[in-house]
This record gives C-alpha cells, structure tokens and sequence, in this order.
C-alpha cells in the first residue's frame, strides 16, 4: 500500500491503516527527534505527540490529504521548536550547566556525547528553517524535492536556504572550537 | 542516497557524530503504541464529519438567529398580509397601526396630509368594497374616516394660505367626487353607517368649500380652537379636531361660544338643537357625561332667523353671532356635550334657549358626528 492510499484510509479512520502509518513512520521519527534533541524520552515525547497531532487534525477534519511524510516531520519539527522555545526561557541551574555523562562511559563515548551536543548547540543557532533542511538533507537523506513539499518552499528555495545554513552552521562550529 | 558528498569536509564530521542514534527502548517504543492504537479505538465513536461540530454556545446563537429571522419574517408577511384586509378583519388593526407609523414618520404638515388623503381614498375603496360583497358596513370605518377627515382639516388649519388652499383645493376634489358618487347612487338605504358617511362627506365639502372661500376665517377657527385646547387638555388627546360642520347658511353665526371654563347657563345655545327647536332648554350639561372639555364650540342652527345664541364664553359679554361657525343639522349628534369639564351649571331663569345645532368642533369622540360610539 502506498502512502497516498494509506492516508486516505486513515483519513476515513480505519484502524488497521492509522496503526500501519505509526510503524510505517515512527522509527525515522524517533531518530529524526533524537538527533536533534538528544535525549531518549524527550524523542518518544515527541513521537507521541506528532501522531496525537496527526489524530486530532483528522477528527477535526483537517490534517494532511497528501504528502503525509513531510507533515509528519513538520510536525515533530514544530514541536520541538516549541520544547526548545520553552525550555531556552527557563533559566538553567548551574549543575545541570555541565554536560552529563553516564556514569559508565567510556572517554570516547564521553567524547562523542559532548561533540553531539556541540553540534545541536551549533544547529540551534540557526533560524528554524534552517535547521530543518539540514536535518533532513544530510541526516534524514531527503531529496530536494521532499524537502519543499516538508517546508512549504519550491526547490530553488530550499537550495538557497540549505546554503545559508551550511555556511551559517559552518561559522557558528568554527567561532566555538 | 548520500548527500554527504555535498558537505564540505569541516562540516561532514560534525553532522555524522549525530547520525548514530542508540537503539530505542523496546518497552518504551511499545508502550507509546499501544497508546496510540488506544486512541485510534476512540476515534471512530468521536470521529464525526467537521460540519457538524458545533458548540452549545454556537447552536445556541444559531437558535436565536434562527428565532429571530422568523419572527422578522412572519412580521412582515403579517404586514403584508395586512394591506389586503378589511375593515372588521383581524388584520385591519394591522392596517391601520402601520398608517399610523407611516403618518408619525411623514416630516411635513403637508406629507402628512398628502399621506391622509391617500388612506381616505383607501377608506372609501374599503366601503366599496365591502358594500359590493353585500357587508354591512362597520361603526370601525366611520370611525377611522372620521378620525382622518378631522385631522386633514386640522392639518390645513395651521398651514400658510398658499398650502392650505391647495391641501384643501385637492381635499375638496376627491370630497366632491365622492359625493357625486355616492349621491348618484341609491345607496344602501338600509346600512346606517353608509348614510351617516354620505352625510359626513356632505358636511366635510361644505366645510372646505368654506375653508376655501375665506381662508382667514378658517384658519382663525383653528387657531380658536388651538387655543381652547392648550387651555383646557383634552384628556383623550386627540389631535385637533376639525370645525363643526358647516351649515347651509355660512353667513349667519349664531352660537354660544363657549369658553372652556364658561360657565353654562340653561338656555346658551349649546343644547341640542337642530332640527328640533322645540327641545327643552339645556341646563349646560349634556347627558353625555364624558362631553369634551372646553370645546364649547357648539353654533347655530339652520334657520337663518332663529335668534343668535347667548354666548357663554368665559369673561365674554354674550355677543349675538360669535360662534364658531354655524352649523348644520345633525340629529345624530348627542345633546348637549361641548361643555367645559369645571364648567358649573347655574339656574338662569328665564333664559331662552336658542336652538343650536349641537355641532360642536369637540375633538374626542363624545362629540362624532356619527353619532356612533362614543
């Protein structure tokens, strides 16, 4: 089955169809959310509320009639838009400053993790927009094609904003070294 | 497809240490769908089409639009409907309440008398019309005819000469018409408000065919009578009352003039009279208790040498001929009505009653010269 066929039946709220776009789409979902929030329950969080989302946009009868990929990562993107949004104006406690690291890593585990969290850091920097080509060009390996149908730009507009972001993110990981 | 070959080489190794994702907690990954699929179970039962979902507050506003709408709807169609009754219908209130609005809206003197004349000429295709379907007429089309006929005169007794002469010149046309109308057929000998309306419109063209030969005259009468009802209010407050009926000798002015305090004294003149000059002489109160006010404007009969009236006016030495006008007979007026509400009636022995016509310029309906309803 087809995603277009699949969200048509979804959208008449058959079971069987509503439960295969969660398996069909929950795990790139999942890797998508935690790659750009680094935290595991944060990920399932998001995961849940994009198909709480997803249900509620169809019983209201709104919600995708196509392309129902690129709304779902619209979605997870816009959340956890939010999350950040709410969480950047909160002030942090000094001891949750520092990075944590499990207690049982190795020191290139512990390397990894804090090269991660340098990159979100940098990523964030960037305007939303550009966060999200970025992810889902070089990370997701989206085409140019989907990526317009997941931002709402024509293709021409993507490639100019994915070379914004390269150079921004660039500029922003060379000033933090 | 890897896109990593548009990277450049700095940019490549930051991206790919987010590429590993550590494997997700199965109990956790299973736990967030069976959460999902329970809420897909509510769904269908939810689920309904979006057209329908509507708030209690919102079906409530729809309600009231709707009640609303209808009642607008239904008041109009009733008003409508309206327009095609009869007199003794139940939509004819109708009718004439929405005369009345329309009458209350018109700015000028003359838009209200223009808008008069068409409800008469309504009136009349009413009596036609009910006559050709062999109704009897009904005391509610007297009534309303009346009403109007005193308010076009009062209407032309406070405009300038120019106007008054052509409100009356075109009153005067329909009147005649109508007369010659209703005096070249028999009529209908045997509906009493027919004739009393044949007679009205007879007395009504003496009346402005008056009015136009002597507009000062006609206007001093209203003026009088203006006068007469700031001092003593009407307390059925209706408007302005037209003169009294014009008898066949314009010329001659016998009358009481009666102020609206005067004081009656048997025998002024203001009993009725008419055509009966034998009537006992009036102590000055009529047997209408509910006489108007003040009007006081009762005149003289038809015979050219009955003796002028007495005149009661307040302060007013009794001056033959200073009525208001003479009038004509009527025997259907009441007797005796026109006197001031403080008026006290005081024995004068002697005194002569002068027959009058007992047409007075009363303006509440105890003075109709139907003779109907009071």
């Amino acid at each position: 089955m087809n995603e277009q066929t699949l969200l048509l039946r979804a959208r008449q709220f058959d079971q069987q169809s509503l439960a295969e776009v969660y398996d069909l789409f929950s795990p790139g979902l999942y890797r998508y959310c935690y790659r750009l929030l680094g935290s595991a329950p944060l990920a399932e969080d998001c995961v849940a509320e994009t198909f709480s989302r997803f249900l509620q946009a169809l019983y209201q009868g709104k919600g995708p009639t196509q392309f129902l990929k690129a709304y779902l990562y619209r979605t997870a993107h816009n959340w956890i838009i939010d999350q950040y949004r709410h969480k950047a104006s909160q002030p942090i406690p000094l001891e949750n400053a520092v990075v944590p690291v499990e207690p049982n890593s190795t020191p290139q585990t512990a390397e990894t993790h804090i090269e991660q969290e340098r990159v979100r850091a940098a990523l964030f920097q960037l305007t939303p927009g550009q966060r999200q080509v970025i992810m889902l060009k070089f990370l997701e390996e989206w085409t140019n094609e989907e990526i317009s149908l997941a931002i709402g730009k024509p293709v021409p507009a993507v490639k100019a904003l994915q070379h914004r972001a390269l150079e921004a993110l660039k500029r922003v990981l060379l000033t933090t070294d | 497809m890897n896109h990593n070959q548009d990277l450049p080489p700095d940019l490549k190794d930051a991206l790919n240490s987010l590429r590993a994702v550590p494997e997700r907690n199965r109990h956790t990954a299973a736990l967030r769908r069976q959460n999902y699929l329970a809420s897909i179970k509510k769904l269908p039962a939810q689920a309904r089409p979006r057209s329908f979902n509507i708030s209690p507050r919102l079906a409530w506003l729809a309600a009231a639009m709707a009640l609303v709408l209808v009642m607008l709807t239904g008041t109009t169609i009733t008003a409508v409907a309206a327009q095609g009754s009869l007199p003794g219908s139940l939509l004819y209130p109708v009718k004439t309440s929405l005369e009345d609005s329309q009458l209350a809206l018109a700015q000028n003197s003359a838009a209200q008398f223009s808008l008069l004349e068409t409800f008469t000429i309504r009136r009349f295709t009413e009596m036609d019309t009910l006559l050709s379907a062999n109704t009897k007429l009904p005391p509610v089309l007297a009534d309303r005819l009346e009403t109007q006929f005193q308010r076009m005169t009062a209407l032309a007794g406070t405009m300038e000469t120019p106007g008054m002469t052509l409100a009356l010149t075109s009153l005067q046309e329909m009147l005649q018409e109508r007369e010659r109308l209703m005096t070249a057929s028999e009529g209908h000998p045997d509906d009493p408000i027919y004739a009393q309306i044949r007679q009205r419109v007879r007395e009504m063209n003496q009346l402005v065919s008056a009015g136009l030969a002597d507009p000062g005259q006609y206007r001093q009468q209203f003026e009088n009578q203006n006068r007469n009802s700031s001092a003593t209010p009407n307390p059925n407050g209706t408007p302005g009352v037209g003169p009294g009926p014009v008898g066949p000798n314009p010329s001659i002015t016998p009358g009481d003039g009666q102020g609206p305090n005067a004081t009656p004294t048997p025998g002024n003149g203001q009993e009725p009279v008419g055509p009966n000059p034998s009537i006992t002489p009036g102590d000055g109160q009529g047997p209408n208790a509910t006489s108007t006010p003040g009007n006081g404007q009762g005149s003289g009969g038809p015979n050219p040498s009955i003796t002028p009236g007495d005149g009661q006016g307040t302060n007013a030495t009794p001056t033959p001929g200073d009525g208001q006008g003479p009038g004509g007979p009527n025997p259907s007026i009441t007797p005796g009505d026109g006197q001031g509400t403080n008026a006290t009636p005081t024995e004068k022995p002697g005194a002569t009653p002068t027959p009058g016509d007992g047409h007075g310029f009363g303006s509440t309906p105890t003075a109709h010269p139907w003779g109907g309803k009071p």
